[in-house]
C-alpha cells in the first residue's frame, strides 16, 4: 500500500442557504472520503451541482471546512503556522475549465508564468526567466509567446499557459478541474496527451474533476462519483466502467451518446437532479431511482467495501448481501 | 497604412466619437499653444477699447476693461481642462483605491465605506461642492478639490462592483493558491481591471466636471479675478447680456462645446471598450 | 422527393476593420422532409452561422452574404425582407439555442410566452391558445403542465427549460427545426433525455431537424446523415454510418482518432496547429496547414464536394489518388 498523498476525512462543506429564511444551510459537500496517492490520476465526475468543484476549492484550501479533516503528507493544513501553509499551498496547483478567465487578460504570458515564481522566493529575475522559458518549453510553448496576452492565443495555448503556471513551482497534486470543457476536440487531445505526459516525467497526482466520462476514464486510475453532495460510488478505473453497482453510476454511463450509431442511447432515468433546496430525505438519490424502496426515502446508505478497489453507498447493496 | 484604413473604417462607423475626439484635440492644442495663437495678451486693459463689438481687430469683442474676450477663451481652456482633468484624475484615484480595497476586504469595511459613501451621494453634487469650497476658501485650486471629493463616490462604487466581480474570476483564484497576499492581488489582479470602466466614466465625467467648475467660478467660489476663465466670464458678462451679447455668450458657447466634445468621445469610449463591441 | 431546405453554394463574409472575413466558403446542404441532419464541426467553423443564415439573423450591418442561394420549400429566402422573414420564424422555421434561459423571457410566464406566439402564428383565441400550449407541454413530457405555465424560466431547471423551448419551436407547426447545440449546456442524463425527446417529437410529427453540435457522438445518436464543417467548407457529408465507420476526408478522420476512446489506452492523435484566421485563411483547400496527406493541389485549389458512394459526399484532392 502506498502512502496517500492527501486525504480526505469525512470532509464535509455547509454553505448558507439564501432565500429559504433564517439560519439554513445545505450540504455542498457531505461526509467525502477520500485518498489520493503520489502521481495518480483519480477522477472525480458528477453532474453540476453535485458539488465536485466545491471538493476541489477545500483540497485547495481556497475554502474552510465545516467539517472532517484533509490531510497532506499526513499533516493537517490547519494546524500548520502561516510559513508552513504557504509551502503547503505550493505543493497543490490548480488548471482551471476556461482559461480566457484563469489568466489575467493585462498580463503577458511571462508575467502569468513568473507570478507563482516571484510569490515564493525567486528573487533573481535571470533565473526567473529562465525557468519560465523552461516552463513553457515542456507544454510545448517556444519563446514566442513571452511576450503575447492572453487574447492572442488559442483556447488550447492558453490552457498550455495554464498548465505551465500550475507546475511552476514543482507541486506534488494538481487539481484539474474541467481541463478541456471549454476546448474543440482536436485541441482536447493535445491537451489530455500534454497531461499525461508531464504526470510521468514530473510524477505527478491529479484530482482531474468533469462531467465528460469518456475523458476520466482516459486519464483515470480510479474513479469516484459524486451525487448531491455525497461520493456514491468509488473504484478503480475499468471496474466501475465495466462494472458499475450504484444504480446512479449505471445511468450515468448508459447515458453517454456512444459513437456507434448502432448502440443506441438507453433513457433509463426521469426526473430531475434534485436542488439543494428540495434535498430528499434519505438517500439522494431515490426520487430518481428505479430500484428504491422504503429504507432508501427514509436511511441515506454509508459508502461501504464491496471488494478490492470498489467501494459503493446504496442500500440494495447492502440487502442483497445480507439475503 | 493599416492604421489609416482603421482610421477611414472608424470615422465612417462611428462619426459623432471621432468628431468629439477633434473637438477635444483642438481644445489640446490651442491651450498649448495659447501664447502663439492668442491675438492679444488676455490680461492688458485697454479701457479705449472696452465694450468692442465683435471685428476684425477683436474677433470676438472686448469686455468691460478692454480686454480681448478671443484671448481670454483661448487662456481660459487652458483653466478648464486643468479642471476637468484635474477633478476627474483625483476623484478617480482615491476612487480606485478605496473601492478596490473595500471590494476585496468585504465585511465591516466594506459596509462603512459604502454607507459614507451613500451619505456623500445623498447630497446634491453642486450644493455640496460649494459647500466644501467656500469653507475651504474660494479660489481656483480649491474648488478643483472640493469638486473632487464630492465626486469620490462615484468612483468608489464603481470600482467596488468591478472589484466585487474581478475576486470571484478565476486568475484571483489561482493567485490565491500561489500564496498572493491581498496587496498584490489589489495591485495585481483588481486594479488593472477595473480601470476600463473608471477611464469610460472619467472620459464622460470630464465634461460635467468642467462644468461645475464653471459654474463654481460663476458664483464667485472658483477661479477669481483677473483670471481668465470661462464661468468667471459668463458671470461678469451677464449684466451686459442685453447690449453687449458677445461678452458672456463667447465664453458660454467655448463651455458648450467643449463639453459637448468630451461628452461624444467619452461614449464612443465606453462603445469600445464594451466587449460586444469587438463582433 | 423534393428537399425542404437546399442551401447552395453559400458564401457569407464578416466585415471588419481588417477586412473581409470569409466565414462561409461555398456551403452546399440538402435537408429532406422528416429528416435529421448533424451539422458538425469545432468553434468558428461557421455551423451556427449557417442556421443564422437561414433565419435572416445575419447581423445586417457587418454581414455580407456575396454569392449561394438558401432555398426553403422550394423558395429562395435570400433577399428577403425582414418582415417576410418574420412571418417564417417561429412558424415555418424555429430554432432552439444552447442556452434556453437567453431565449425565454425572464419576465415573462411560460404560459404567457407560449400563448404570445399561439395567437401570433396560428390566429388562437386567449382560451384556444392557453389549451394548446397546456397540450404541447404535455408533449414534450413535462409532469403538471398546468403549473408549469404559471411559472417563470427562473423556476425551471435546465432540462425542462430546454423542453418549453422545443414545445415552443414546435407548437406552430413548424416544417424545420434548427437546434444550435441544443444539449451542450445540459448534464448528461439529461441530454439523453432531450435528445431522445427531441428525435420521437419531430419522428412523430415529421419535422426536419438541423442539428448543429460540436459533438459527434450526439450526431451518431439522433441523426440519419452527417455533414461535417470546416473552417467555413463542408468538407464531407453522408449517411452517420458511412461517415462515422469509413471516414474519407483526413479532417474527419482525425476528428475520431481525437475522441477519448474506452477500447485503447493509446494516446490520443491530435490534430496538429489551430483553426486558421479567417480574415486570411489559407489558399486551396483550408486544412491543408494540418493536413499529414497534403499534396500540392491542396495548397493551390479548393476541393469541390465529390461522390465517393451513394450519398457520399468528401472534398478532399487525395479521392484523386483512389480512382
Amino acid at each position: 500500500m502506498f502512502k496517500p498523498l492527501l486525504s480526505l476525512q469525512r470532509v464535509g462543506k455547509e454553505f448558507p442557504a439564501r432565500g429559504t429564511g433564517k439560519g439554513l444551510s445545505y450540504k455542498a459537500v457531505n461526509e467525502v472520503s477520500l485518498d489520493i496517492c503520489p502521481g495518480e490520476t483519480v477522477g472525480l465526475v458528477g453532474e453540476s451541482g453535485c458539488g465536485k468543484s466545491t471538493l476541489g476549492y477545500l483540497v485547495l484550501n481556497l475554502l474552510d471546512l465545516t467539517s472532517g479533516e484533509i490531510l497532506f503528507e499526513g499533516q493537517n493544513f490547519a494546524n500548520l503556522n502561516k510559513d508552513q501553509q504557504r509551502a503547503l499551498k505550493s505543493q497543490i496547483q490548480i488548471v482551471f475549465q476556461d482559461p480566457q478567465s484563469s489568466l489575467n487578460p493585462r498580463f503577458k504570458i511571462e508575467q502569468i508564468v513568473e507570478e507563482p515564481l516571484r510569490l515564493n522566493g525567486w528573487r533573481d529575475k535571470q533565473k526567473r526567466k529562465e525557468r519560465v522559458r523552461q516552463l513553457l518549453d515542456k507544454v510545448g510553448l517556444g519563446e514566442e509567446y513571452l511576450a503575447r496576452f492572453p487574447h492572442e492565443l488559442s483556447g488550447g495555448q492558453r490552457q498550455r499557459v495554464a498548465i505551465a503556471r500550475a507546475i511552476s513551482l514543482n507541486p506534488k497534486l494538481i487539481v484539474l478541474d474541467e481541463p478541456t470543457s471549454a476546448l474543440d476536440v482536436s485541441v482536447q487531445a493535445q491537451i489530455l496527451n500534454l497531461l499525461k505526459k508531464l504526470q510521468r516525467d514530473l510524477n505527478l497526482a491529479f484530482l482531474f474533476i468533469s462531467h465528460n466520462l469518456a475523458v476520466v476514464r482516459h486519464l483515470s486510475n480510479k474513479v469516484a462519483v459524486m451525487y448531491f453532495g455525497r461520493i456514491i460510488e468509488l473504484a478503480d478505473t475499468n471496474e466501475l466502467f465495466n462494472n458499475p453497482l450504484h444504480p446512479y453510476t449505471k445511468v450515468l454511463l448508459q447515458s453517454i451518446p456512444n459513437i456507434n450509431p448502432e448502440k443506441p442511447l438507453l433513457v433509463e432515468v426521469e426526473g430531475e437532479i434534485p436542488t439543494l433546496h428540495k434535498s430528499p430525505l434519505g438517500c439522494s438519490f431515490h426520487s430518481r431511482c428505479s430500484i428504491a424502496n422504503d429504507l432508501c426515502r427514509e436511511a441515506g446508505p454509508e459508502l461501504q467495501f464491496i471488494k478490492e478497489g470498489h467501494w459503493v453507498s446504496c442500500n440494495a447493496m447492502s440487502r442483497g448481501r445480507k439475503e | 497604412m493599416a492604421q489609416f484604413r482603421y482610421l477611414r473604417y472608424f470615422t465612417k462607423r462611428y462619426p459623432l466619437t471621432v468628431t468629439g475626439a477633434v473637438i477635444i484635440f483642438l481644445v489640446v492644442m490651442v491651450s498649448l499653444a495659447a501664447p502663439l495663437v492668442s491675438p492679444h495678451n488676455p490680461y492688458t486693459l485697454n479701457l479705449t477699447d472696452r465694450l468692442k463689438p465683435p471685428g476684425s481687430i477683436y474677433l470676438l469683442g472686448t469686455d468691460e476693461l478692454g480686454r480681448d474676450i478671443l484671448s481670454r477663451i483661448i487662456y481660459g481652456a487652458r483653466l478648464s481642462l486643468l479642471a476637468g482633468v484635474g477633478i476627474v484624475g483625483i476623484a478617480g484615484l482615491f476612487g480606485i483605491v478605496i473601492g478596490s480595497v473595500s471590494g476585496l476586504l468585504g465585511g465591516k469595511v466594506d459596509q462603512a465605506v459604502m454607507r459614507l459613501m451613500d451619505i456623500m451621494l445623498a447630497f446634491p453634487s453642486l450644493v455640496l461642492a460649494l459647500a466644501l469650497s467656500a469653507a475651504l476658501g474660494p479660489n481656483f485650486r480649491n474648488s478643483i478639490l472640493a469638486i473632487a471629493i464630492v465626486k469620490i463616490p462615484v468612483y468608489v462604487r464603481l470600482v467596488r462592483g468591478q472589484a466585487l466581480s474581478i475576486k470571484e474570476r478565476q486568475f484571483v483564484k489561482a493567485a490565491q493558491t500561489f500564496g498572493a497576499p491581498k496587496v498584490w492581488i489589489i495591485s495585481r489582479h483588481i486594479i488593472p481591471n477595473c480601470l476600463s470602466p473608471v477611464v469610460v466614466q472619467a472620459t464622460l465625467g470630464i465634461g460635467e466636471a468642467i462644468l461645475i467648475a464653471a459654474t463654481l467660478s460663476f458664483i464667485g467660489l472658483g477661479a477669481q479675478p483677473p483670471a481668465a476663465e470661462w464661468g468667471a466670464m459668463v458671470s461678469m458678462g451677464r449684466i451686459y447680456l442685453l447690449d453687449q451679447w458677445w461678452y458672456a455668450s463667447f465664453p458660454g458657447i467655448a463651455i458648450f462645446i467643449t463639453v459637448i466634445g468630451f461628452n461624444l468621445f467619452g461614449d464612443g469610449v465606453r462603445d469600445m471598450l464594451d466587449p460586444r463591441f469587438h463582433n | 422527393m423534393e428537399p425542404l431546405l437546399k442551401i447552395s453554394d453559400l458564401h457569407v463574409g464578416f466585415l471588419s476593420y481588417a477586412g473581409v472575413a470569409r466565414v462561409l466558403n461555398g456551403i452546399d446542404i440538402e435537408l429532406f422532409p422528416g429528416e435529421f441532419l448533424g451539422l458538425v464541426g469545432e468553434s468558428g467553423s461557421g455551423k451556427s452561422l449557417t442556421a443564422n443564415a437561414v433565419l435572416g439573423l445575419l447581423p445586417a450591418r457587418s454581414a455580407v452574404i456575396s454569392k449561394g442561394s438558401i432555398m426553403f420549400e422550394g423558395k429562395e429566402l435570400i433577399g428577403r425582407s425582414e418582415k417576410e422573414f418574420q412571418g417564417l420564424r417561429g412558424k415555418k422555421i424555429s430554432m432552439v439555442f444552447q442556452e434556453p434561459m437567453n431565449a425565454l423571457n425572464p419576465s415573462y410566464k411560460i404560459g404567457k410566452q407560449m400563448v404570445e406566439i399561439l395567437k401570433l402564428h396560428k390566429g388562437l383565441s386567449n382560451k384556444e391558445a392557453k389549451a394548446e400550449a397546456v397540450r404541447w407541454l404535455t408533449q414534450v413530457h413535462i409532469q403538471n403542465p398546468e403549473k408549469v405555465v404559471k411559472e417563470y424560466p427562473y423556476e425551471l431547471s435546465g432540462g425542462m427549460r430546454q423542453r418549453v423551448l422545443l414545445a415552443m419551436a414546435l407548437s406552430c407547426g413548424s416544417q424545420l427545426l434548427l437546434a444550435d447545440e441544443p444539449t451542450t449546456a445540459l448534464d448528461v442524463t439529461i441530454q439523453a433525455q432531450i435528445l431522445r425527446l427531441m428525435k420521437e417529437t419531430a419522428d412523430q410529427l415529421g419535422t426536419s431537424v438541423l442539428l448543429i453540435t460540436h459533438d459527434l457522438a450526439v450526431v451518431a445518436q439522433t441523426c440519419q446523415r452527417v455533414a461535417v464543417m470546416y473552417c467555413g467548407n463542408i468538407v464531407e457529408s453522408g449517411p452517420v454510418t458511412k461517415v462515422l465507420r469509413e471516414p474519407r476526408h483526413p479532417y474527419t478522420k482525425a476528428l475520431l482518432k481525437a475522441l477519448p476512446n474506452p477500447d485503447s489506452e493509446t494516446e490520443l492523435q491530435s490534430i496538429p496547429g489551430s483553426v486558421p484566421n479567417l480574415l486570411s485563411p489559407p489558399a486551396g483547400c483550408r486544412f491543408h496547414p494540418r493536413c499529414d496527406l497534403v499534396k500540392k493541389t491542396c495548397r493551390e485549389l479548393r476541393p469541390q464536394l465529390t461522390t465517393v458512394s451513394e450519398n457520399h459526399y468528401v472534398a478532399c484532392w487525395r479521392e484523386e489518388d483512389h480512382v
